[in-house]
C-alpha cells in the first residue's frame, strides 16, 4: 500500500480522532497561503498537534493548492518538524562540543535509561520524546538540557534523574 | 559514441537586445546579456564540465563541476549560476580548476556504483563522461562508509525505473517536473548526506501526482531514471527526427533507433511546437506499433458474417473496386463515398479525397474532423476569414489574460498545456468555463481567478453575456472595431448583444453561473492588454457549436484581441493533424484549401490538373451517409483510420447504417469496431512507418519520417492510388512528396511548402507562400484575412435535448490523459495501467439520492439507449451534470449520445445528453449484444 493510500486509510479510521479543524483554521487564518509561508504554516501545525499529521498536511496541501511534494520536502529538511507523534513532553539534550566536554553524554545516558527511549523516539504511553540537538547557543550553562520549552543548565545525571522523576509523579 | 545526443547548452537561452562580449579561454565570444558564463562558453564550442546543469531548466549551481577562473574576481565561481558582463576574462581550463573538478567527482563517485559496464546508460551517462571528461583515476574514500548503493529500484511506473542508488542529487528531476512540466510531483526528501529524490510524500512514482510525461527521465544525467526500455534494448545506434501522431500540439521526437526497432523516442529541442516536452502518450505509448492485434495482411469477406479471408494487396483493391462498381451500375454514382482520417498524412489525405472525387466521381468525401472541430473551420472562416486558429502556441508566452473554454489541456494537449502553466504561473490570469472542474482550474502553484462552472449547452448565452458586459460598460476597443472590422455587422451584433435576454443577470438563470462571476470575468478578460481564448469540443460539439465559434471571434474582435502574440482564438485541435485533414479538401464541399467544390473556377482549375470532370454538387456529410444508408440509397464506404462504429453518436443508428450496406472497405491499424461490419480490410501503417506530413493546431507543417519500411509492405498512399485505379482513373505517384508538389500547386496557401523547405527549416506554419515564403506564425496581423472582420448575430436557441423527470441529468463527454480519442492506439499500451475502463462521474448529492457510491455499477440511459459503466462520485462535476469518456468500446458511451447536431456543419452534439443514471446490477442490452458480436468476430477470425 502507497503511503498515500495508507494515509487514506488512516484518514478514513481517524475521521474521529483526527480533527483537522484546527489545520484548516490555521489556512484561513494564513490566506492566501503561498509557497514562501510554508515553513510559517508547518510551524503553526506542528504547534497545534506537536507533531505534522500526514493528513492533515495532505488536506491543508489540498486547501491551499501547494504541491504535497514540496511541503513534504519542507518538512524532512529542517529538524524542528516531525511527521510522527510526539510524547507530551521533548526532552533535547545537546550534544555539542560544550556539552560533550562537561559530560552531556551522562545526562543523554540518564535520560535513555530513565524513559527507556533512544534519540527520536517516543515513550509507548506518549509522554515523552527525546531528542537530541547539536547546539542550544547556552555553552555557558554546559551541558544543557531542555524540558519542553525550559532550559536547565549545568545538568547531572542525578539532577536530570530528579527532574524526569518528578513530572512522572505529578502527573501520575 | 554516442551519436543520438541532443546538444545542450547547460542553462536555458536568454534572450535579449543588449550583447555581452567576453574572453573565454583567449576567444572573444559575444552572446546576449543575462546569458550565463556556462552557456555562453558552450556555444561558443567551450565544453566546461557540468553535471546538474541542462538547458531545459533554470540554473541551480550545485554540483561545483562547473567552475571557472574569472580574471579580477577571488575564488571559482560556478559558470552556471554567473551572468557574463562585458570585457570578462575567463579560464576554463587551469590545473587548479582541474583539481577542483577531480575532487568533486571524486566525491560523487564514492556513493556510486561501479557498474557502468551492466548499467542501463551506459554510453549515455554525463557522470560517466565527466568522470572521464576530469581524469578521475582513483577514489580514495572507499566504499565502506555510508552509502546509498543498496536503495531499492522503484519499478513501479510502467515505462521507467528509478534507482536512487545511483541518484547524484542533482535536482534535475525534481527542477524539471517544477519548470518544464509544472507538476511539481517531485522533490528532495530530508536534508544532507540523508537527501534523496522523493516522488510526492516519499511513495513510490505511480502513486504520486506524477504525470509520466518523462520529462525527468529526459533530465537525468544518469541511470537513475531511465526508461524501461533502453534497459531492455540498449542505447540506439541512430535517430530519425518525426512528429507524433497523437493530438494536435504535433510534437517533434526524435525516434531513437537500433536497426529497425525503436528503442525510445525522445522530444526534440528543436521542435518548434513543443520545444523538448512530451507527455506520456507520445513519449511512452508507441508500443501499439508492433502490438500483435496489427493485422498485416490485406483481407476480404462475402458476408460480415463469413470468415476473412487473407488475399494478396491485388486480391483485395480487386474485390473493393468491383463492388464499388457494381454498386455504383445498380444504385448510381453517388452511392458509394469515403472517409478521410485526421490520423493520417496531408499526403494519405489528399489521395483519398481525390480518389473519392476524381475516381468515385461524386462528393461523397468527409473526414472525422465532421464530429470534432468542423463548427471551427466554419466559424472562424466566416468571421475572420480562415478556417483555423490565429497564434502559434508559443503566443501564449506573451498574454495576460487566458479564457479557456470547454478545452481541458491538461489532459487533452499536455505538453501545451504545460506551457500554458508556466506562463500562468508568471502571472497571466486564467478564466476557466467549462461545466467540470478541469486540472486547470486549481494546480500546484496555479489558480483560475474564475471558474465559471456553467450548465452544458449554454455557451452561446454566456459568451453573449461576456460580450455584454463588454458592450454596456464600454469596454470594446472602438479604433479597432472601426478601423478593422465591418460596421454594418457590428451595429447589428451589438443591438441583439444589448438585449436584455443577454444581460448577466439573465443568463445566469439559465447558465447556473452568478450574474457577478459572470461580469467580473469578462471585465477581466476586456481589459488584457493581450487576451487570448483557447478553446476545445466543449466549444464545437453542440448544437450551437458554430455559433459559439463566432461568438468567441465577436468578442475577440469587439475587445481588439486578434492579430498580435499573446491574442487571438485558438481551437485545440484534437488529433494529430485535424487542420491538415481539412486543409486537403475532405469536406463534401470543399476542394483543398477550402474552396467551394459548387464554384466553377475553382472546379475547373482542379479538372484540369486532375484530368476529370468534377461533380459540381456537394457530396454528403457523415450523418447523411449513415441516413442514406439506412434508406438504402447509399451502399458502399472506403474508411481510412476512423472508426465511425465507436466514434460516431447513437450507434444504434450508425450500427444500422453500417449493416445495411454491401461494401464497406476498412483501411486500419487493427479491427476496429467499424471492421465488424466490413467487407475488406486493408492493414494501414502507424507513425513510424509514413512519410509525409502533419499539421497541427498552429497551422504547423511537420514532418513524418518513416523509422522502418512500412510493415504490411505499402504506404498507404500507393494502397490508395491502386484502388484509384482499379476504378478507372489513372494515378501515378511516385513518392509522397510528389503528392505534396501536387498539393502546393494547387493550394494558394500551401505555395510553397515542399519537403527540401520542411526538411531545411524543420517546419512551417501555413499561409505559406509567394508573401510568406517562411510561413505565418500570426494570422490577421494587418487586417483580416476576409478583408473585413464580419460579426456575426449570435442569438441563443437552445438545443433540442431538454432534461425532464425521466432524464434528470446533463451527460457530458470527454477524454482522460492516459488515454487518446477510441483508445485503438492506447489501449495497446501499458497506458491502461492509469485508466482502465471509462468511469461516470457523478457528483455526491445526485449519488446520494439515488443510492450510489463510489464503484458502484450503474445505468446511464438516455432517450436513445442504455449502458452500464462504474460510477465514481466527485465534486468535479456539479449536481445535475454528469461526465464520462469513450475510450473504451465495451463500454458504448456513443449509445446514449444523440443525433442531434451543429447547425451549420452536422458536428454532433455529444456534450449534452439527458440522461438519467440509477443503481444497476448487470449490463445492457447492448453491452450484451456487443459482447455477442465480439465473440463471434473472433471465433471468424480464429476460424480464418
Amino acid at each position: 500500500m502507497s503511503q498515500r493510500q495508507e494515509v487514506a486509510v488512516s484518514t478514513a479510521q481517524n475521521a474521529e480522532s483526527l480533527d483537522l479543524s484546527p489545520a484548516m483554521g490555521i489556512v484561513e487564518e494564513m490566506s492566501p497561503v503561498t509557497s514562501g509561508d510554508i515553513i510559517p504554516l508547518l510551524q503553526r501545525i506542528q504547534d497545534a498537534y506537536g507533531y505534522l499529521p500526514p493528513e492533515a498536511v495532505l488536506s491543508v496541501c489540498e486547501e491551499t493548492g501547494l504541491p504535497a511534494s514540496k511541503v513534504f520536502g519542507v518538512a524532512t529538511f529542517y529538524s524542528q518538524f516531525g511527521m510522527e507523534p510526539k510524547g507530551k513532553h521533548t526532552v533535547r539534550c545537546c550534544k555539542g562540543t560544550a556539552c560533550h566536554v562537561r559530560g552531556g553524554n551522562r545526562v543523554l545516558d540518564t535520560v535513555e535509561k530513565t524513559l527507556g527511549i533512544r534519540d527520536g523516539e517516543t515513550t509507548k504511553d506518549m509522554r515523552f520524546t527525546q531528542e537530541t540537538v547539536a547546539c542550544l547557543g547556552a555553552c555557558a550553562l554546559a551541558p544543557v538540557m531542555v524540558m519542553d520549552n525550559t532550559y536547565y543548565g549545568k545538568m547531572t545525571p542525578r539532577r536530570t534523574e530528579l527532574l524526569l522523576k518528578e513530572i512522572l509523579k505529578e502527573e501520575s | 559514441m554516442n551519436k543520438v545526443t541532443q546538444a545542450d547548452f547547460g542553462t536555458p537561452a536568454v534572450s535579449s537586445l543588449e550583447k555581452v562580449t567576453v574572453d573565454i579561454d583567449g576567444v572573444p565570444t559575444t552572446v546576449d546579456a543575462g546569458t550565463s558564463i556556462l552557456r555562453a562558453a558552450r556555444e561558443s564550442g567551450v565544453d566546461v564540465p557540468k553535471l546538474c546543469g541542462t538547458d531545459s531548466v533554470e540554473a541551480f549551481g550545485s554540483c561545483r563541476m562547473c567552475l571557472v577562473e574569472v580574471e579580477g574576481r577571488r575564488g571559482y565561481p560556478a559558470s552556471c549560476t554567473t551572468p557574463v558582463e562585458e570585457g570578462m576574462s575567463i579560464r576554463t581550463q587551469t590545473d587548479a580548476l582541474a583539481k577542483l573538478r577531480r575532487n568533486v567527482m571524486e566525491l560523487y563517485i564514492s556513493d556510486h556504483p561501479l557498474d557502468c559496464l551492466t548499467c542501463a546508460a551506459n554510453g549515455d551517462c554525463e557522470l560517466q563522461d565527466m568522470a572521464g571528461v576530469v581524469g578521475l583515476r582513483e577514489v580514495r574514500y572507499g566504499f565502506e562508509g555510508e552509502n546509498h548503493l543498496d536503495l531499492e529500484v522503484d519499478s513501479s511506473n510502467p515505462y521507467f525505473n528509478f534507482d536512487s542508488s545511483k541518484c547524484i542529487v542533482c535536482s534535475r528531476c525534481v527542477r524539471a517536473c517544477d519548470e518544464v512540466q509544472g507538476t511539481f510531483a517531485l522533490t528532495i526528501e530530508g536534508r544532507g548526506f540523508e537527501s534523496r529524490v522523493s516522488a510526492g510524500i516519499s511513495e513510490a512514482f505511480l502513486d504520486s501526482e506524477c504525470v509520466s510525461c518523462g520529462a525527468c527521465v529526459q533530465a537525468c544525467p544518469t541511470a537513475t531514471l531511465v526508461e524501461r526500455s533502453i534497459v531492455d534494448h540498449g542505447q540506439p545506434d541512430h535517430v530519425v527526427e518525426t512528429t507524433c501522431a497523437y493530438c494536435g500540439v504535433g510534437c517533434s521526437f526524435q525516434a531513437e533507433m537500433k536497426g529497425d526497432q525503436v528503442v525510445r523516442m525522445t522530444p526534440s529541442k528543436s521542435g518548434q511546437a513543443n520545444h523538448g516536452h512530451s507527455c506520456v502518450k507520445g513519449r511512452f505509448a508507441w508500443g501499439y506499433a508492433s502490438h500483435p492485434d496489427r493485422v498485416l495482411n490485406p483481407m476480404v469477406r462475402e458476408k460480415t458474417t463469413d470468415p476473412w479471408r487473407e488475399v494478396s494487396w491485388e486480391e483485395a483493391i480487386a474485390f473493393a473496386a468491383e463492388r464499388f462498381k457494381q454498386i455504383q451500375g445498380e444504385y448510381g454514382r453517388k452511392a458509394i463515398g469515403g472517409i478521410t482520417s485526421s490520423r493520417c498524412t496531408n499526403e494519405e489525405v489528399y489521395v483519398v479525397q481525390k480518389l473519392i472525387r476524381a475516381a468515385m466521381g461524386n462528393n461523397n468525401v468527409d473526414t472525422c474532423a465532421r464530429v470534432c472541430h468542423s463548427p471551427t473551420g466554419y466559424g472562424l472562416k466566416k468571421t475572420l476569414g480562415t478556417s483555423a486558429g490565429t497564434q502559434p502556441f508559443d503566443s501564449v508566452m506573451d498574454a495576460d489574460v487566458i479564457l479557456v473554454i470547454g478545452s481541458n489541456p491538461t489532459d487533452g494537449h499536455p505538453v501545451f498545456a504545460s506551457q500554458m502553466k508556466r506562463r500562468l504561473r508568471e502571472g497571466a490570469k486564467l478564466i476557466v468555463m467549462d461545466p467540470r472542474e478541469i486540472g486547470l482550474v486549481r494546480s500546484a502553484r496555479i489558480e483560475a481567478e474564475y471558474h465559471l462552472p456553467l450548465l452544458p449547452g449554454t455557451n452561446v448565452p454566456m459568451i453573449n453575456a461576456f460580450a455584454h458586459v463588454v458592450l454596456s460598460e464600454g469596454l470594446e476597443d472602438e479604433a479597432y472595431i472601426r478601423e478593422r472590422c465591418d460596421m454594418d455587422s457590428y451595429e447589428a451584433w451589438k443591438a441583439l448583444i444589448l438585449r436584455p435576454e443577454n444581460s448577466p443577470e439573465q443568463v445566469s438563470v439559465i447558465a447556473g453561473v452568478p450574474a457577478e462571476e459572470i461580469s467580473a470575468a469578462a471585465r477581466l478578460y476586456a481589459s488584457a492588454r493581450r487576451g487570448a481564448i483557447y478553446y476545445g469540443l466543449g466549444v464545437t460539439e453542440h448544437s450551437q457549436g458554430s455559433t459559439m465559434v463566432m461568438g468567441m471571434a465577436n468578442l475577440a474582435m469587439a475587445t481588439g484581441n486578434v492579430g498580435f502574440s499573446g491574442a487571438g482564438v485558438n481551437p485545440m485541435r484534437g488529433q494529430n493533424n485535424v487542420q491538415g485533414s481539412c486543409d486537403m479538401g475532405s469536406f463534401p464541399h470543399e476542394l483543398p484549401g477550402y474552396r467551394p467544390v459548387e464554384n466553377d473556377e475553382v472546379r475547373s482549375h482542379f479538372e484540369n490538373h486532375w484530368g476529370v470532370t468534377l461533380d459540381p454538387d456537394p457530396g454528403y456529410r457523415i450523418p447523411n451517409m449513415f441516413d442514406a444508408a439506412c434508406a438504402d440509397t447509399f451502399k458502399g464506404m472506403y474508411i481510412q483510420g476512423e472508426d465511425l462504429a465507436q466514434s460516431d453518436p447513437n450507434t444504434l443508428h450508425v450500427e444500422e447504417a453500417l449493416s445495411k450496406m454491401e461494401c464497406i472497405v476498412v483501411q486500419d491499424l487493427f479491427l476496429n469496431e467499424t471492421a465488424k461490419f466490413a467487407h475488406v480490410f486493408l492493414p494501414g501503417t502507424s507513425f513510424l512507418e509514413k512519410d509525409g506530413t502533419f499539421t497541427n493546431a498552429e497551422r504547423r507543417i511537420n514532418r513524418v519520417r518513416p523509422v522502418m519500411p512500412p510493415r504490411q509492405g505499402k504506404d498507404e498512399w500507393r494502397i490508395t492510388q491502386d484502388l484509384a485505379r482499379a476504378l478507372g482513373y489513372d494515378m501515378d505517384y511516385r513518392t509522397s512528396a510528389e503528392i505534396m508538389e501536387e498539393i502546393a500547386e494547387l493550394t494558394p496557401t500551401f505555395t510553397n511548402v515542399s519537403f527540401e523547405l520542411l526538411d531545411e527549416v524543420g517546419s512551417v506554419q501555413w499561409p505559406c507562400n509567394e508573401n510568406a515564403p517562411l510561413g505565418t506564425p500570426i494570422m490577421h496581423v494587418d487586417g483580416f484575412v476576409r478583408g473585413k472582420g464580419l460579426f456575426v448575430e449570435t442569438e441563443y436557441v437552445p438545443t433540442e435535448e431538454r432534461t425532464n423527470r425521466k432524464f434528470p441529468l446533463l451527460l457530458t463527454t470527454g477524454r482522460i490523459l492516459s488515454q487518446y480519442n477510441v483508445g485503438a492506439q492506447t489501449r495497446r499500451t501499458a497506458n491502461n495501467i492509469w485508466h482502465e475502463e471509462d468511469l461516470l462521474e457523478i457528483h455526491p448529492a445526485d449519488a446520494e439520492t439515488r443510492g450510489i457510491k463510489e464503484g458502484d455499477l450503474v445505468s446511464l440511459a438516455s432517450r436513445k439507449g442504455e449502458i452500464t459503466l462504474k460510477a465514481t462520485v466527485t465534486e468535479k462535476v456539479q449536481p445535475g451534470v454528469v461526465y464520462t469518456t469513450f475510450h473504451n468500446p465495451e463500454t458504448g458511451a456513443n449509445v446514449v449520445t444523440t443525433e442531434y447536431s451543429d447547425w451549420a456543419t452536422s458536428c454532433p452534439e455529444y456534450k449534452v445528453t439527458a440522461v438519467e443514471v440509477t443503481p444497476a446490477t448487470h449490463r445492457s442490452e447492448w453491452q450484451r449484444e456487443f459482447e455477442e458480436r465480439a465473440r463471434k468476430q473472433g471465433e471468424i477470425l480464429r476460424s480464418s
